[in-house]
């Protein structure tokens, strides 16, 4: 129960973090692009970046919620 | 830049979500088939390919953390593909570059013709020893081909434990990846297509693992790509988190259905979905020659219709399995 509460937790914050992460890549959309004409460097670093956070965020948070669903599988569903 | 509506986000994330199901079944990342999507929306056709790749790494690192979890990931395998692969890919952008200093049509009729040759092999291959392998009802029967490559002894040996390969040649495994890197980098895709199945009959590996790890390379190579695609500002990383959106769902589907096939099945699908996508290109090449738009349409139907048609299959086997599964885990883990 404690675990489960525990993933519960832990999804929460890293799907809050997704929603975050999204926010901020679409309203600095103008700065991104202007770091695309200007400084291409920080630009292929930050884009780089930007797509492997958001892909390590939904693989834990895919991960997390499976543990939720399995355990509560496991304890008809308490 | 790119100005977003519900719509245009609706339609990149749902193109997101078809190529993250495949990608999660096969292994592959999908550039293929994204690259034309986005091209058909208005993206010019480099920031497509730069977009695509950079979409590509996001799923990729997805569907890896998904089947390290399966223990599917040969990370010792999977680095050394990604060194011959990043070599290869160089390889390949500079015949591309040889080609386009000949003419334009001269690098399109070698391209699609090399996606031809490339993509019909694959899938009669695979095709006809899956459907042996099902009917002798011998997981092995594969590993004839496989054995004669793992009897080359070029030092240095190395062991895979994971991957259940007691000794192969270091040259074996850089040579795969230097192969499919050289193809991926001709033909402007990410090189899944040519590498899950290299894993398989040549390396020597469970159908499950070579998915698996084949993504793992394919997040290291794709980190290069990305870099190198920025830098040439290719990338447009916006439409890439959206797509992101959608392939993380269907990563995530696609990576269970691996769970509740079996290898010589899952070896099937993928060979006879390559066959209709050159069958595809085939198409497309012979209306571009002859000017017959409506063989053009006719190609275009045959690809969304096998891309849909199998993402529809993949969602079929994860809900069938779902309703099999206990609580020990996968009902079968998809090997051999």
């Amino acid at each position: 129960m404690v675990h489960n509460l525990r993933h519960v937790l832990a999804a929460s914050i890293s799907i809050i973090l997704i929603i975050i992460s999204y926010y901020l890549i679409l309203s600095n959309q103008s700065l991104l692009n202007s770091l695309n004409e200007n400084n291409r460097v920080l630009y292929s670093f930050l884009g780089t970046l930007i797509m492997i956070t958001l892909g390590f965020l939904m693989g834990i948070t895919w991960d997390f919620l499976d543990r939720i669903f399995k355990s509560r599988n496991c304890y008809g569903g308490r | 830049m790119f100005l977003f509506d519900v719509y245009m986000t609706a339609y990149l994330v749902l193109i997101g979500f078809t190529v993250g199901i495949l990608s999660g079944f096969f292994g592959f990342g999908g550039g293929f088939i994204i690259t034309p999507f986005l091209f058909t929306i208005g993206v010019p056709m480099n920031v497509a390919i730069g977009t695509s790749i950079a979409q590509i790494l996001g799923t990729s690192v997805i569907a890896t953390m998904r089947h390290r979890t399966l223990k599917h990931v040969d990370v010792k395998l999977g680095a050394i593909v990604a060194v011959g692969s990043i070599v290869g890919v160089n390889l390949g952008v500079h015949m591309v570059e040889f080609f386009k200093g000949i003419s334009i049509e001269a690098l399109d009729i070698s391209v699609g013709l090399t996606y031809i040759l490339v993509l019909g092999f694959i899938s009669v291959f695979m095709s006809y020893e899956s459907l042996r392998s099902k009917r002798s009802n011998n997981p092995s029967s594969k590993r004839t081909f496989t054995d004669r490559i793992q009897r080359i002894r070029i030092p240095p040996m190395i062991s895979l434990p994971q991957s259940n390969i007691n000794s192969i040649s270091l040259w074996i495994i850089l040579f795969v990846g230097f192969i499919a890197g050289v193809l991926a980098g001709f033909m402007g895709a990410g090189g899944g297509f040519i590498q899950m199945p290299s894993l398989i009959y040549i390396v020597g590996c469970e159908t499950t693992i070579a998915v698996g790890t084949n993504l793992f390379a394919m997040l290291i190579a794709g980190v290069y790509a990305a870099i190198s695609h920025s830098l040439r500002g290719n990338v447009d990383v916006v439409l890439a988190a959206v797509m992101l959106i959608g392939s993380s769902v269907g990563a995530k589907i696609g990576v269970s259905a691996t769970k509740h096939v079996k290898g010589a099945n899952l070896r099937l699908i993928f060979g006879l979905s390559t066959g209709l996508i050159s069958l595809s290109v085939f198409l497309e090449m012979v209306a571009k020659s002859l000017k017959i738009h409506l063989l053009s349409l006719i190609s275009q139907g045959v690809l969304v219709l096998t891309i849909a048609s199998v993402a529809v299959l993949i969602i079929i086997l994860t809900l069938c399995g779902l309703r099999g599964d206990g609580c020990g885990g996968s009902s079968e883990d998809g090997s051999e």
